[in-house]
């Protein structure tokens, strides 16, 4: 790819980029949130057309108008969001799109099948083929999308982020994959903001800032913390650790917690764990251990089916979230869109979004309306939210740019207790650092937060202490617990 | 809008006279005005208890089935208690009729999670049908030989805002456009408006938010069915001065139409409503042409295709 340049309405996505890849490479692609990654990525497979600027696939040049067209000339990329049919088979959502001829020649297809999963180290017989896709777990899913890929024949392959949702074995298992893809001979193109995956898994890096192409290096010549300089442009302070917090009357203590689900076994299976005043807890575990459903429990919005939840010793179990809010509890969520924002309106009308009974924002039944303005000014500074104007739709802003504005809705509205659900998504290393400052500064200053991600390094270098979830259950181990025992105890093994 | 002047052409009559006997006939004279602002007032006042569902994320399709029992039970309570305060009665009763019809749909869309499209309009039909049999039956006039109640004496009905004829608008159209700047005020403003639309915006964001979601789409729907009561009541007092058979001719299904095109906008209400009643009221004169009433309909079915069109294009650019 060559000079490519993309524009969307003023702002200038792509800047003259190049990028060049060599087959049967891993090629990382790294750079901040609006630094481009993605348009170019999107430009390659065909969902955007540039504005200028030429690609060339094995030599020839090529114009890539739709995805079909990328796939036609062996493009695939395996989005963050995976397409899967819960109600089709494994195999019925492999072929899903691309079936061979009208009439389905079932047993040719379980052969072709088998010999591709081979072909990245998985040995899939007909029972997994035949499985429900609902029954599948998100690495599942995301190697299930990669060997649609491969029925497709692609040879390129783009994968954004694709450890975001995996846990670490995973991850791992997942590079295995795609290096034994590369020595067949494919390509693979890795957008991702992990520095460590980076330096383990790719051979070249190109580095993008603000959408424009700043360097392409091999990864042996050089080191994470020059790239993190040449991603964010700055020196960046690495966090270290805090220190324990000495142990004290628990601010918030939860006892014997049980969440149902809508059948089956429990959601969370007798959770006990405790935080003092100034901590900061983090809970490490794979996506689906039943955080969402104990982030949920806590914050009151989903009944408890046992147990209790205790304020500075108060029995809180059966009020209402909004009278949690009103003891100075405090959510970053974990799906934005459905749960932290309202895409439609301005970002004053969601700065105050769960805090607009507080009396801060309202005047018995009458909305504050300087004081909102001046919270929703306050909030966009704070992570430094890139907007056009607070009147405008939130909804308008990219994904990071959200992130920021109801990070520091949280942060920045004097919380006692918070609780964040992966707080770093879809932020850039500066951003996550900033916002991990401000809530050691809130637990500096008393309040307690509970910080959920899948992202164990994240937690273990900026939470006092890290809890486990796995399968419902809650394991607390000790402080000083290293990476080794909290990463086996994530995939349930023993301590 | 080319479909429109085909099927007047196939009917042999000239586009060109249509559009002038629609215009001349809703607008051309004080009479003409009069009589489109007399068609407007039930069509806002429907199209606001619409509108505010519809805020809260619930189509309220059973506005009709509301406006029909608010009219009915106002002309019930209107000829029992005579006078200002029998007025004033008629109108509460009104009110409190369409919230008690709206209140099962409410009630199981909030804590049953059933869906208030299929019960408003089950709930519709039986308010039809409930008022036809009363107005034939038990509370019809003694001397009538129509299904109707007895008419309400002048003294116990909504006076006109401005008669001189051939003007003559009634009051009830600025208890509307009052109710109306109510409702803009109150969005905008109060902590309570906020959490409706937040409800109706993004329910699941409201439930983290600390809303009351159940509460707030149960109060909503009763707000609404006791706006759309309202507009029966007033459609009672002001125009028809009793209740009979075939009260309303489709005002509440108008009105869904009415709170579309309004959008996020309450104040917007007004001129949909107007544009509606324009529409009605040119489409009675064109019905002189041999123009027959369910074209002008198709107009304003148009109308809202083309705007949604327009608004979907515009969601989809911006996406």
């Amino acid at each position: 790819m060559r000079g490519i340049s993309k524009q969307f309405g003023r702002v200038q996505a792509l800047d003259n980029v190049g990028l060049s890849v060599t087959s049967g490479s891993i090629h990382g692609v790294v750079g901040e949130n609006g630094a481009g990654k993605s348009t170019l990525m999107k430009v390659l497979y065909g969902a955007y057309q540039a504005d200028s600027g030429e690609v060339k696939v094995n030599g020839k040049a090529v114009n890539i108008r739709s995805s079909k067209e990328a796939i036609a000339l062996g493009i695939g990329m395996v989005s963050q969001h995976y397409g899967i049919v819960p109600e089709l088979s494994m195999l019925d959502n492999l072929i899903l799109g691309a079936e061979p001829a009208m009439v389905l020649d079932k047993s040719a297809i379980r052969e072709r099948a088998g010999k591709i999963a081979a072909s990245i180290g998985l040995n899939y017989g007909n029972d997994i083929w035949d499985r429900d896709a609902s029954a599948i777990s998100a690495s599942e899913a995301q190697r299930l999308e990669i060997l649609k890929l491969l029925w497709r024949e692609a040879r390129i392959m783009i994968l954004d982020e694709p450890t975001a949702m995996l846990s670490p074995k995973d991850g791992e298992a997942l590079f295995g994959s795609l290096r034994a893809l590369t020595t067949e001979g494919a390509t693979v193109l890795l957008v991702t903001h992990r520095l460590p995956e980076i330096m383990e898994y790719c051979d070249h890096v190109t580095v993008l800032r603000g959408g424009k192409w700043i360097t392409d290096v091999p990864v042996s010549e050089t080191n994470p913390e020059q790239l993190s300089e040449l991603i964010v442009g700055r020196t960046v302070s690495v966090s270290v650790r805090p220190d324990p917090v000495p142990s004290a009357a628990p601010a918030l203590e939860v006892r014997n917690l049980s969440v149902a689900r809508d059948r089956g076994t429990d959601a969370v299976q007798n959770a006990s764990f405790a935080l003092s005043p100034g901590e900061l807890v983090g809970i490490a575990g794979v996506d689906g251990s039943g955080q969402a459903e104990l982030f949920r429990a806590l914050l009151g919005v989903t009944p408890t089916r046992e147990g209790e939840v205790l304020w500075h010793g108060q029995p809180i179990t059966s009020r209402s979230t909004s009278a949690r809010i009103e003891l100075g509890w405090r959510i970053l969520p974990e799906d934005r869109l459905s749960e932290a924002i309202v895409s439609d309106w301005s970002l004053i009308d969601n700065s105050t979004l769960g805090l607009h009974r507080l009396a801060e924002f309202a005047d018995g039944g009458k909305i504050r309306n300087q004081e909102r303005a001046a919270f929703a000014q306050k909030a966009a500074e704070k992570f430094g939210t890139k907007h056009g104007g607070l009147d405008a739709a939130i909804g308008g802003l990219s994904g990071g740019n959200q992130q920021r504005f109801v990070a520091a809705r949280m942060t920045e509205s004097g919380p006692k207790f918070f609780m964040a659900f992966q707080p770093s998504r879809g932020l850039d290393i500066a951003a996550t650092e900033d916002l991990y400052k401000a809530m050691q500064e809130r637990c500096r200053e008393g309040a307690s937060g509970l910080v959920v991600s899948f992202d164990l390094d994240e937690l273990m270098s900026h939470c006092h202490r890290v809890l486990v979830m796995f399968s419902g259950k809650v394991i607390v181990p000790p402080v000083d617990a290293d990476r080794d025992l909290l990463g086996r105890l994530m995939v349930g093994g023993e301590a | 809008m080319v479909a429109f002047i085909g099927m007047l052409m196939l009917g042999g009559i000239s586009p060109i006279e249509a559009a002038q006997t629609l215009i001349s006939g809703s607008l051309g004279s004080p009479r003409a005005i009069s009589g489109s602002l007399k068609e407007t007032t039930p069509l806002l006042l429907a199209g606001l208890g619409v509108f505010f569902a519809l805020r809260a994320g619930l189509f309220n399709i059973g506005i009709e089935g509301q406006f029909l029992l608010g009219g009915f039970a106002s002309a019930l309570v209107a000829l029992a208690v005579p006078g200002p305060v029998g007025l004033l009665l008629a109108m509460v009763a009104g009110v409190v009729a369409g919230a008690l019809w709206a209140l099962p749909a409410g009630w199981i869309r909030a804590y049953r999670n059933g869906h208030e499209v299929i019960t408003t309009i089950m709930l519709n039909s039986v308010a039809i049908a409930l008022t036809d049999f009363l107005v034939a039956g038990p509370v019809r006039a003694a001397n009538q030989t129509g299904a109707t109640t007895a008419t309400i004496p002048t003294s116990g009905r909504l006076q006109a805002l401005l008669n001189s004829p051939p003007w003559n608008v009634n009051s009830g159209l600025l208890l509307g456009l009052l109710l109306c700047a109510a409702m803009a005020w109150w969005m905008k403003r109060r902590v309570a408006g906020y959490e409706l639309q937040a409800v109706g915006a993004n329910a699941s964001a409201a439930e983290f938010a600390g809303i009351n979601v159940a509460k707030v789409r149960m109060n909503a729907m009763l707000v609404s069915g006791g706006i759309g009561g309202l507009g029966g009541a007033i459609q009672t007092l002001a125009f028809e001065g009793r209740f009979y058979q075939g009260f309303s001719p489709g005002y509440g299904f108008d009105s869904l139409g009415v709170a579309l095109l309004a959008g996020s906008n309450a104040l917007l209400v007004v001129p949909m409503s107007l544009l509606f009643g324009v529409l009605s009221k040119g489409g009675t004169s064109l019905l002189i042409l041999g123009v027959p009433k369910g074209l002008t309909n198709l107009v304003a079915g148009l109308v809202i295709l083309i705007s949604a069109t327009i608004r979907y294009r515009k969601a989809a650019a911006d996406a």
